[in-house]
């Protein structure tokens, strides 16, 4: 075994309000610079919709990713020889406009406008060019299903079901969407590290943090089309790649990455994993149905007294393993088994995973209060959004997987309602959690997690001991006078 | 191979002047006795199909060297090395008066004779192969970022989306 820590993260998708609170403490943070107008670090989707940049879920357009060839795991753009063909002339990446083209408006004009019978306005004018432009697009150009029938309704999740199925979603007074907050999820089999041709892209051994060095990018962009999630962004102005790095200098102090800080619905979760680096590639490999089972396998048990042990042969500090028991993220994925990785059928291992969303899935009928316990299947079979389509976003098409996870939803559901308003029996929230394989304590526990934790419970922070990392091969005193966050030279072309 | 041909004939025929071994030494195919660069470094003979040797527009065209100089003329610029540039070949390592006669008879049997068009074909030649380059380029870059978004709205409002 060769045990690593990993520092991963839950977002509970039933209390995501869409506010962008947590996009916007991102951009202020890291991206309000020039020639990084266009990044969203952290960006906030609306589901069905065709995200950000436009239908980055559709790897045939874009290449990112890993695919299976024979018995043997390979980057969707090609290999090697396939990366130096393509180093001049990429043809999978995003345009512009499919990002979209950044743009302030003139607001001097309307501010300093002399006074005149006419309303003033601001024209919106390029952030690249200067000049005046249309604006065509924009991050969230779909937010809450606008123009849903140009995006929501090319959606790759929905171009795949049924002519049905996709009329039933779109049907007036049935319409349902929900948000889909994405970050980089500091993947275990990152795409972007192994498309890089100047090897300028790693991973942080003590916590798995997925990070651009600066000094060593060289632009070639192929980090952009190696990450399936597109969530590697090159910079016009440096001229380098740069990405969310999960808010290491705030972690380093303690500190919530800014997007978790802030978010309003309190949905997002941080903790740190035990996992076997030994597995990755068996993993990986496994069919696009069993990848997110594979992938809860491969996290390991942090009470586990032989894990315990290998851990500490593996350099793991005791503190580390101390916050790995403490991790909400272990509860939810490992123990409740109710959070899921978006797209694993990427194969890039994904360390962000998702408590899908219940409530629009829940049968119109009677507003989802029916008793449940005796019909629970075709309640989901009836469900609004289609359970295919939540297969596809979150388990790799396996519908089963995605149903375990509603089962245990509604079984927490339909405990509070019995406790709380009173209107469910106790012998139907009984036949709930035997359905769905829980405890009467492990709802509660759901339950306590999902709706009155304080920050430090949803946010657990394990110690990064960069002091002791340091120390093993260097003076403290003189790293510290090095130390900083950003490059130590200007890049050639400007900041 | 050409050259031991070249070579052979010419020693069989020494002292009279020879112009298949003038032409020989012209091209380089047969070397000068004392080293020196063979004529076509420099210049072409349009006349004698050399028109377009790659890099031989250094010096001017010969074709009408013999026309212009007569052969004491020749021989004389071949001997005095009159021009500054040949002179910093030649000087040290001078053409032997067989040499001379050879390339001097080589000159009297090219002169008066036509350049062949090489002009136009050479345009032809160039047009063809820049199409070519192009093409590969256009090739090449075909799918270059071909947008997502701008197709996608086109589709809409043309009303293709079911
Ligand atoms: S989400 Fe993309 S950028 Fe982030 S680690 Fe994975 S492959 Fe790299
Ligand atoms: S701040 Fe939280 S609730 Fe608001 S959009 Fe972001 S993830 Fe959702």
């Amino acid at each position: 075994m060769n045990i690593r820590a990993q520092i991963a993260t839950v977002f509970h998708l039933d209390k995501c309000i869409g506010c962008h609170t947590c996009s916007i403490a991102c951009k202020n943070l890291w991206t309000d610079r020039k020639g990084a107008e266009y990044m969203w670090w952290n960006n906030v989707e609306t589901k069905p919709g065709t995200g950000y940049p436009t239908r980055w879920e559709d790897q045939e357009q874009y290449r990112g990713g890993w695919e299976r060839v024979g018995s043997q795991l390979r980057l969707k753009m090609g290999g090697r020889g396939g990366t130096l063909g393509k180093i001049f002339h990429n043809p999978s990446l995003p345009t512009m406009d499919d990002y979209y083209e950044p743009f302030t408006f003139k607001y001097d004009d309307l501010t300093n406008a002399p006074a005149g019978d006419d309303q003033p306005t601001a024209r919106p004018v390029s952030m690249v060019s200067g000049k005046p432009m249309k604006i065509e697009a924009g991050p969230n150009w779909d937010d809450d299903l606008s123009g849903s029938t140009v995006y929501a309704a090319n959606d790759p999740g929905v171009v795949q079901l049924s002519e049905e199925e996709q009329q039933q979603l779109f049907a007036i007074e049935k319409m349902v969407f929900f948000h889909l907050p994405r970050i980089c999820n500091h993947c275990l089999n990152a795409g972007c590290v192994a498309a890089c041709p100047s090897g300028a892209i790693y991973k942080r051994g003590e916590d798995g943090i997925v990070l651009v060095d600066q000094d060593k990018c060289r632009g070639w962009r192929m980090c952009v089309s190696g990450c399936p999630y597109k969530k590697t962004y090159y910079g016009w102005s440096t001229g380098k790649s740069e990405k969310c790095i999960l808010c290491y200098p705030r972690q380093e102090a303690g500190e919530a990455p800014a997007c978790f800080h802030s978010c309003v619905g309190r949905i997002r979760y941080l903790g740190v994993l035990l996992y076997d680096a030994d597995r990755i590639e068996a993993t990986a490999m496994q069919e696009d149905g069993e990848l997110a089972a594979a992938q809860r396998e491969m996290i390991l048990d942090p009470f586990d007294p032989q894990v315990q042990r290998e851990a500490a042969r593996c350099g793991i500090a005791e503190e580390v393993l101390a916050a790995a028991q403490a991790s909400p993220v272990y509860k939810f994925v490992k123990q409740w088994g109710i959070a899921l990785p978006l797209h694993p059928e990427f194969r890039t291992l994904p360390m962000l995973f998702y408590v899908p969303p219940l409530l629009p899935v829940l049968s119109v009928e009677s507003q989802g209060t029916q008793k449940l316990a005796d019909d629970f299947f075709t309640t989901l079979e009836r469900a609004r959004l289609p359970i295919r389509y939540l297969a596809g976003l979150f388990a790799g098409g396996n519908e089963e997987e995605v149903k375990a996870v509603y089962r245990r939803l509604i079984a927490v559901r339909i405990q509070r309602r019995q406790q709380g308003v009173g209107d469910q029996s106790e012998a139907e929230a009984a036949r709930a959690r035997e359905i769905a394989g829980l405890s009467a304590e492990q709802v509660e526990a759901i339950y306590r997690m999902t709706a009155l934790t304080s920050i430090k419970e949803r946010i657990v922070i394990p110690p990064m001991l960069r002091d002791r990392a340091v120390e093993a091969g260097t003076d403290p005193e003189a790293y510290r006078q090095e130390m900083g966050f950003g490059r130590r030279q200007a890049p050639k072309r400007r900041w | 191979m050409l050259a031991m041909v070249f070579w052979v004939s010419a020693g069989a025929s020494v002292g009279a002047a020879d112009a298949l071994r003038g032409e020989a030494l012209f091209v380089g195919t047969a070397s000068f006795a004392n080293g020196g660069a063979p004529c076509l470094g420099c210049h072409g003979i349009a006349g004698a199909g050399l028109g377009k040797a790659a890099g031989a527009n250094y010096g001017p065209d010969l074709t009408a060297l013999f026309e212009d100089f007569g052969e004491e003329g020749v021989m004389a610029v071949l001997e005095d090395l009159s021009f500054p540039s040949m002179e910093a070949i030649y000087a040290a390592r001078p053409l032997t008066e067989q040499e001379r006669d050879d390339l001097s008879a080589f000159f009297a049997e090219v002169s008066g004779q036509q350049a062949a068009g090489i002009g136009g074909r050479l345009t032809l030649d160039v047009a063809i192969a820049s199409l070519a380059f192009f093409a590969l380029v256009a090739m090449l870059g075909w799918r270059r970022l071909k947008g997502v978004r701008q197709p996608l709205v086109e589709r809409t409002r043309k009303g293709k989306v079911k």
